[in-house]
């Protein structure tokens, strides 16, 4: 009885110990797994082309048995914060995947390892959008992907039953086609938005600043500066906000985050988005109506300069990380990830391919046909500076464009408080 | 022998092995990140570093120079401090409400007002704050629609986050709303303590109720008040989640408080230390707030 007592305490201490070791181990474990290559790809490759990672997957196995991948994905809103917190340790993916948009901050702070791009099927021929988001000093630190074209999307019935003829090729005869259809189907439904502009949809707000030809922040030299109150911009903007007062009914605080699903409500005309928003609008998934199925077609998107409203060719880049390991059979995979092969299976999923040469084999009839010759014409880019992520996710352009069309600032003063703002941050690593 | 040899040391051992663990889980969770953000503040820390894993180079009192010199800084804090003076004041004011109700209904009706309080209470702040949002939604939100049926009003569309005023009563709302049952409850126990037949003889000496609270039942329950309005103020001086849900996770300017600022700085524009400067200039702040009020309590315990 005595050796109990006088052992309670030491049980009591080894259990403590025990109970800390197995925090612990839970917590920190895995971090080493030899012939293991970890590849994170947003959730786009899970929904809409899962075959194409498993057939990479299957080549990659058969070139290197052995070597185990473990691809992870990853949401576009969480991603960026999540990689920051691994790229600050010692257990590095190995494959990321990167919006054009986000690339240069990581590259100029040296998070990711340059790439020999001859490696690489048709790399003479990448979209410069992307290729262009992927350079820094004559290096290269990733690799084009996919990227995707804004189009024009139409509702097919309510155009006919409006007495339109069929998709507008010019910017009058896409105005046109908005006052037909405000003054058929307005005064019975009052939410009705011939065209569904929302105000922080910055997208669509800056493609009508390039349209103009002004620009969110040119180049100087070594620093950039905002430009977003010069003339052409401050006019793209005007058009952007006379279309809203025009023609969009609803919120103006609103951005395009629930395009497919308010289109879905069926007061909406015409709107400006992806290919797959047409889709998502007719599936209740995203709470879109089944009914309108058949009901939307697409078009090039005419500017109010007489030429393509020219569309943000948003997409993305694969690049690995400086602190991987297995830097090689990274590329590797990235190498059978984006060849012509692969290219083809996201042509077949609606995505436009990385290169100019197989733009061309997007059929032009087909539904993402006006998006490849919206994405041929040229397109734009934000701005490839140091800075850039931070005026993002600092959401300086929604903000502005909020202001603008709720008339809390005329465009010029918030163009100028957007541009003090922009050039704050821009040239910040 | 041997027993009583154990009984003598085991005072001696035990409670530092039980405290241990508490111990070291506070400064590993608590110190290490404390005593890093206070490094950070007086580093120059970019991502280059962050992703090198280099030592940032010091930056001495830059941040705060920077911080301390800009406009924007000193709106956010008097915004901040204004945010948590009006939910204060008003969720003290509900409690004590609450609590004197409380305090007077039959005992079943109590019992509801407290099953309710205490649902209130169960609630995360996070299921509350998207609740709240959908409530006031500009499109399909139950206030607008509810509201539109008053004759002569309309909100249908209404944004009620358009106007940062109209908007930061909203988040007032819910902010009060959260902590209510807390004051409440708190309140009324302590009004559970004033002694009924001091507030009778009041009464019978001709006070009126106002005078008998005033004179009677707030030098009680005084203590109690004060430590509730401190907890609160702590509180409602970091407010972030109500903000960031309510907002979408995308606050507009002016919505930014203190605690928003400073994520918005170190995560967003990626200014690690000028974020870390903001955060310990929060706590500086709060420590001043705190210490006026500690210092209040402990000379009414002098009094009493």
């Amino acid at each position: 009885m005595t050796i109990r007592v006088r052992y309670r305490p030491l049980i009591l201490t080894s259990l403590l110990a025990l109970a800390l070791a197995g925090c612990s181990s839970g917590s920190g474990g895995g971090s080493d797994a030899g012939g293991k290559l970890t590849v994170w790809l947003a959730v786009d490759a899970q929904e809409t082309w899962p075959e194409l990672v498993q057939s990479t997957n299957d080549r990659f196995a058969k070139a290197h048995p052995g070597v185990k991948v473990d691809v992870q994905y990853q949401q576009w809103t969480t991603k960026n914060q999540k990689l920051d917190a691994v790229l600050a340790g010692k257990n590095v993916p190995d494959v990321v995947e990167m919006g054009n948009s986000e690339t240069t901050n990581y590259i100029v702070n040296g998070a990711f390892a340059p790439v020999d791009p001859a490696r690489f099927d048709q790399s003479d021929a990448w979209l410069p959008a992307l290729a262009d988001a992927c350079r820094k000093d004559g290096r290269t630190y990733c690799v084009p992907y996919y990227v995707g074209a804004r189009v024009g999307i139409y509702r097919t019935d309510l155009f006919s039953r409006a007495g339109v003829a069929g998709a507008p090729k010019t910017y009058p005869e896409l105005l046109a086609a908005f006052d037909k259809l405000k003054s058929t189907f307005g005064p019975a439904d009052p939410n009705f938005s011939a065209f569904y502009l929302p105000g922080r949809y910055w997208y669509a707000a800056m493609a009508f600043v390039k349209d103009a030809g002004g620009e969110i922040a040119v180049r100087d030299g070594d620093r950039w500066k905002a430009s977003l109150s010069s003339p052409k911009s401050v006019a793209g903007l005007t058009e952007w906000k006379r279309l809203i007062d025009a023609y969009y009914v609803g919120d103006r605080a609103k951005d395009n985050g629930d395009q497919p699903g308010v289109v879905g409500q069926g007061h909406v005309g015409v709107f400006y988005g992806n290919t797959w928003e047409a889709d998502a609008a007719a599936d209740p998934r995203s709470g879109g109506d089944p009914k309108l199925k058949d009901e939307f077609a697409t078009f090039p998107f005419p500017g109010p300069s007489g030429k393509l409203l020219p569309p943000f060719l948003g997409g993305s880049t694969l690049a690995v990380p400086a602190k991987s390991a297995r830097k090689d059979l990274a590329a590797d995979w990235i190498k059978l990830f984006t060849d012509r092969e692969s290219q083809k299976a996201l042509i077949a999923a609606n995505t436009l391919p990385n290169n100019t040469a197989q733009l061309a084999e997007v059929a032009a009839g087909g539904i993402n046909g006006p998006s490849a010759r919206a994405a041929a014409t040229g397109g734009w880019m934000t701005p490839f500076a140091p800075g850039w992520t931070s005026v993002e996710k600092s959401n300086v352009l929604p903000e502005m464009l909020e202001r603008i069309a709720n008339g809390k600032a005329s465009v010029q003063d918030a163009a100028r408080d957007a541009d003090r703002r922009i050039d704050e941050v821009i040239n910040e690593r | 022998m041997s027993a009583d040899r154990v009984r003598r040391r085991r005072p001696s051992l035990l409670p530092y092995l039980l405290i241990g663990p508490t111990v070291l889980a506070l400064v590993l969770v608590l110190g290490y990140p404390l005593v890093d953000m206070v490094l950070l503040a007086f580093q120059d820390m970019t991502r280059e570093q962050l992703f090198s894993g280099a030592a940032p180079p010091w930056a001495g009192l830059d941040q705060f120079r920077r911080i301390l010199g800009d406009g924007f800084f000193w709106t956010v804090v008097l915004r901040t401090v204004v945010f948590t003076a009006v939910c204060v004041a008003l969720t003290v004011l509900c409690g004590l409400f609450t609590a004197q109700l409380m305090h007077r209904v039959s005992p079943w009706v109590r019992a509801v007002i407290a099953g309710v309080l205490v649902t209130v209470w169960a609630m995360p702040a996070m299921v509350a704050a998207s609740i709240f949002r959908w409530l006031f939604d500009a499109d399909y939100g139950a206030v607008n629609w509810t509201l539109s049926l008053l004759p002569g009003v309309d909100l249908a569309k209404h944004n009620w986050f358009t106007d940062p005023w109209q908007g930061f009563a909203v988040i007032v709302a819910v902010v009060v709303w959260g902590a209510l049952p807390f004051a409440a409850i708190t309140l009324r126990a302590a009004l559970a303590q004033v002694p009924a037949e001091l507030e009778e003889s009041a009464v019978l000496d001709g006070a009126r109720p106002f005078q008998v609270f005033r004179h009677v039942t707030l030098p009680v329950i005084r203590p109690v008040l004060l430590m509730v309005t401190t907890l609160m103020a702590i509180w409602d001086f970091g407010v972030f989640n109500q903000i960031w849900l309510m907002r979408g996770g995308q606050p507009e300017r002016e919505y930014y408080l203190l605690g928003i600022y400073s994520f918005i700085e170190s995560f967003a524009v990626n200014r690690y230390s000028t974020g870390a400067a903001i955060a310990l200039v929060t706590v500086v702040l709060l420590l001043a707030g705190s210490v006026i009020y500690l210092r209040q309590m402990l000379r009414t315990g002098e009094i009493e």
